[in-house]
């Protein structure tokens, strides 16, 4: 069974974890996800860490600098450095996000929002074409969580699917960016998974979100990743899966990091809630 | 979104003073979701320069340096989407930014903090043991040109820049018997990444290495420049920190 059709419940790796994960049996946990980002540097420990990591389970990388959603095409000296980084820690998959962070000279910290129209299309398209080649593999591109809406001509979901239909390249189905997304936009969670590609959803990434009370009253929904899964999100993540069958499934928790204890009883409740909506038997 | 919208919508998340995006709607909804992600790039920039700069956020205190950040990342925005590499400039703004004219040392203990971060991320390399060394007879030693090990940083400072950053560190510590200058060597090994302080002769014969000066030759700029400088402890101390890692001939 290949890796993108297999229940591998996975958790994205903290380095202040590494000792008491090296000490663990690891029964909670079928993979780590990493950011390519924080292994860019030429050796030293976090390339060590990573080798002893992918010795106990298989590794996933994501991306958060290529900017496939700027101006410009991703940048050939970041792409090269990711190839490199490939190369050396072989991972499952590569999924980056449908965003920009880079313009002109300037990188910023941050997933920023696109228009969904025909421009933006052309060109998120083509810079997924380029970095697809410059890394002789297959991206996985994830659904973004949004604040802002910027005049859209397209649906996001179907945004999402045209450009898998044009590149080839597969989806991350981020279920808390759906949910933080179609609240601060005003738009319905079901509708919006019922016109995505399903199908070509190769990974789930699950996390927690928080609340913000605006001054007119009104509530946005921040991706904070400070916290357990919200029912909602689980509920989602049910429901997806016994539409499409297993997934890897990862959880991001990257703000107010619990023990590691706390992540993997919360990997193990993900695996529960995968479980029943399969109807299989919860054996890793 | 076209070019010049993306440069606008970039330096108004830069700056927290800088009014919205003119493409965006003027209502309070839209300001507080576009805070969203200013709060993002700003605090992520902030943050990236305390872990790098952790000498300085002693020195300054917490406010200061977030404001001393704040300030540094409108001038500098990040220029590598690799937010661990942001930025071997903040010293040399901290030696020009007027404000901080009475501190003209506070650049140099930054040096210190961001050749650990560099240190860090270095490439790794086997440093030679003295058993390796036992087949060179002294003359072709002195002849050798040393590699010395890619984390290795060589830092010279007018101010007592390794007692004042050691000083951020243990507050035990004293904070600089003798106003002196100052030289410091950071590198790795298995253990992790190390500093200490360096001799002026020490330091003048890391350099000559990291030249390509044969041995011999770095031995005698070092001994010319300081008295005090002993070829045999030194070159025991190269060897003994595993900074070593080829000879060639």
């Amino acid at each position: 069974m290949s890796f993108a059709r297999s229940l591998a419940i996975g958790v994205a790796f903290k380095p202040a974890h590494f000792d008491v994960v090296m000490a663990d049996d690891l029964a909670a946990v079928d993979f780590f996800e990493v950011h390519a980002e924080n292994y860019l540097g030429a050796g030293g420990e976090p390339h060590r860490q990573l080798q002893a990591l992918r010795q106990r389970r298989p590794i996933t990388i994501h991306g958060v600098g290529l900017s496939l959603g700027g101006a410009s095409a991703p940048d050939a000296h970041h792409l090269h450095r990711l190839r490199q980084l490939l190369q050396r820690h072989p991972a499952q998959v590569f999924s980056e996000h449908l965003a920009w962070s880079s313009h002109g000279a300037i990188c910023l910290p941050d997933l920023l929002p696109l228009a969904w129209d025909d421009a933006t299309f052309v060109r998120v398209a083509a810079h997924i074409d380029a970095a697809q080649t410059a890394l002789g593999r297959r991206l996985l591109i994830e659904n973004p969580s949004t604040y802002l809406a910027l005049g859209d001509q397209l649906a996001e979901a179907d945004f999402l699917t045209a450009l898998h239909q044009k590149t080839g390249c597969g989806l991350l189905l981020d279920l808390n960016n759906v949910v933080v997304s179609c609240h601060n936009r005003g738009a319905d969670v079901q509708a919006y998974l019922d016109r995505f590609a399903l199908h070509a959803v190769d990974q789930i990434h699950l996390a927690g979100h928080s609340r913000r009370l605006l001054d007119d009253g009104s509530e946005l929904c921040i991706d904070d990743h400070g916290s357990a899964v919200s029912a909602q999100v689980l509920a989602l993540y049910a429901d997806v899966l016994s539409r499409v069958g297993p997934r890897p499934t990862l959880l991001e928790w990257d703000n107010d990091v619990p023990d590691w204890p706390v992540l993997a009883a919360e990997l193990a409740s993900i695996r529960d809630t995968a479980c029943a909506a399969l109807a299989i038997e919860d054996a890793p | 979104m076209n070019d010049t919208l993306l440069a606008e919508f970039q330096s108004a998340l830069l700056d927290a003073a800088a009014p919205l995006p003119t493409f965006l709607a003027t209502d309070a909804q839209t300001s507080a979701r576009f805070a969203v992600h200013r709060h993002t790039c700003r605090s992520g920039l902030i943050d990236a320069l305390r872990s790098a700069y952790p000498a300085i956020v002693t020195a300054v205190g917490d406010t200061y340096f977030d404001a001393l950040a704040a300030e540094f990342s409108l001038r500098s925005p990040p220029r590598s989407p690799v937010l661990q590499e942001y930025s071997p400039e903040f010293p040399g703004f901290l030696d020009q930014f007027q404000p901080l004219v009475d501190w003209p040392w506070l650049g140099d203990v930054a040096r210190i903090d961001w050749a650990r971060r560099e240190a860090y991320h270095a490439q790794d390399a086997a440093p030679l043991g003295a058993r390796q060394l036992q087949a060179w007879p002294v003359d072709a030693l002195m002849d050798a040109s040393l590699k010395l090990h890619p984390s290795l940083r060589t830092l010279s400072s007018p101010y007592p820049a390794w007692s004042l950053w050691r000083f951020q560190q243990h507050s035990d510590a004293p904070a600089a018997d003798v106003w002196r200058a100052e030289s410091v060597q950071v590198w790795r090994n298995d253990l992790g990444v190390h500093q200490r302080l360096l001799g002026a002769g020490e330091a003048s014969l890391r350099r000559a290495i990291a030249d390509g000066w044969p041995l011999g030759d770095a031995i005698q700029t070092a001994q010319t420049l300081d008295p005090q400088f002993d070829p045999v402890s030194a070159f025991a101390s190269l060897l003994g920190e595993g900074l070593i890692v080829a000879l060639n001939r």
